[in-house]
């Protein structure tokens, strides 16, 4: 069985949507856009879906190489198709989590978070290096559990869809019963924040569930207006520099590593990890805040 | 994947962004007090005190010393915002002044180069930042 690839059937609802958006922030000041920053999002987008065709293709060789391994044989019925949505999401958490705990992913993932803005046009600002990073890793356990590789693509592209409403300042909090267990705008939005009580959290892709079970859930408070972006936040609008800047950065890193156990730990460690300890990881920050907090 | 997909994208993109500018315009962010530097760096820093700031003549650029780290941090206009960053030993890699504009090279891919026109202040930002270079 064949399934449409959601991506492409959504594509006509985003634009719709994101239109709605400008219009509804013109009217109301209840999201913010500017005009370059949006048109990089939407040409990284665009890219994205470009190079994500060689991604794809990797993940599909893998997926092929991986089958006659398999431990089951699922077939295309509800359950197996429920079963699969909710362990991709639970593979999207593990994989989204390491993307922002290891520079390697991170390189890549950082183009996502790299607008100080925070609406629709953002969720299409999309990562060119997929070919770089071990993303296919993440999804080979439902191969090796019996799914059906078009059914694995399919429920991802569910997946990406689905978070493609979450990237919006104009819809607050919804009802609580949502909130505990959907994604939300309001849980991203501590996601995509730089603000130090909200960095590294809320990991999810479409159920808010793995966080509250594993410890990465922070909810967003009235009294802490998330900023957007990312650590150090880019002075470009250029699509390439935004796709490129951080694997140039890593590069330049490991040209200098003094030893190999320095250039894994660039490669491996967390992001703004360096040997002598003088930039900032997002622990740092975090303790850096929470022991200023202390001493006021 | 085919190829009406690709061009009716490019279109949609097209419209999103001409909308987006009919709506909303081009704004360029411009840093006219020490206290759009002192605030900016004070909302993104865990701990910022202003000690010194000096603003470019162009309000494109400051520079602010924060006395709690003894840091020196350089901000930037960028689009409708600002950004920052702490000027390492390892980001700067060059201070040259040619009358009163410093000029900026920094080992950052998205920010390489940036000129200050500092007035009275050149001759001892140009001190400060040799400091911070040299650290």
């Amino acid at each position: 069985m064949n399934f449409a690839d959601p991506m492409a059937l959504a594509t006509p609802f985003f634009i719709a949507l994101l239109i709605g958006e400008m219009i509804y922030a013109r009217l109301t000041g209840r999201a913010r856009f500017e005009p370059r920053d949006t048109a990089a999002s939407l040409l990284m987008g665009f890219g994205s879906v470009i190079f994500g065709i060689a991604a794809a293709f990797i993940f599909i060789v893998v997926a092929r190489a991986l089958e006659p391994y398999r431990i089951a044989g699922l077939s295309w019925t509800w359950p197996a198709f429920a079963a699969c949505l909710l362990i991709d999401d639970f593979l999207y958490y593990c994989w989204h989590r390491a993307s922002h705990r290891v520079r390697w992913l991170w390189a890549d993932h950082v183009n996502h978070h790299s607008s100080q803005h925070y609406n629709l046009s953002t969720a299409l600002r999309q990562p060119w290096g997929g070919v770089l990073t071990p993303g296919f890793v993440f999804r080979a356990p439902l191969v090796l559990l019996g799914f059906p590789i078009p059914m694995i693509l399919f429920v991802h592209g569910v997946n990406l869809v689905y978070q493609f409403w979450i990237h919006t300042e104009a819809v607050g909090k919804l009802p609580r019963a949502i909130e505990a267990v959907m994604n939300t705008p309001s849980h991203h939005r501590v996601h995509h924040a730089t603000n130090p009580l909200y960095l590294d959290a809320n990991y999810a892709g479409m159920f808010i569930v793995w966080d509250r079970l594993l410890g990465t859930f922070v909810p967003e408070r009235r009294d802490e207006p998330p900023r957007y972006g990312i650590i150090a936040n880019l002075a470009s609008f250029n699509v390439l520099k935004i796709a490129a800047h951080e694997w140039i950065a890593l590069g330049r890193d490991l040209w200098k590593a003094k030893s190999p156990r320095e250039a894994l730990l660039y490669v491996f460690a967390p992001p703004g990890w360096s040997p002598d300890g003088s930039r900032d990881t997002t622990n740092s920050l975090k303790e850096k805040w929470i022991s200023f907090r202390g001493a006021q | 994947m085919n190829l009406p997909y690709l061009l009716a994208s490019l279109g949609g993109v097209a419209l999103v962004v001409a909308l987006s500018a009919l709506l909303f315009g081009v704004r360029r962010a411009r840093i006219a007090s020490a206290a759009d530097v002192e605030v900016y760096l004070t909302k993104i820093l865990p701990v910022f005190r202003g000690q010194t700031i000096a603003l470019g003549a162009d309000g494109r650029a400051g520079l602010a010393r924060n006395e709690f780290d003894a840091g020196v941090y350089l901000v930037v206009a960028h689009g409708d915002g600002l950004v920052a960053r702490k000027l390492t030993p390892a980001l700067l890699r060059t201070v040259e002044r040619r009358g009163d504009v410093l000029s900026l090279r920094l080992a950052d891919f998205t920010l390489p180069r940036i000129a200050l026109a500092l007035g009275d202040q050149t001759v001892r930002w140009q001190g400060i930042l040799s400091q911070a270079a040299a650290r």
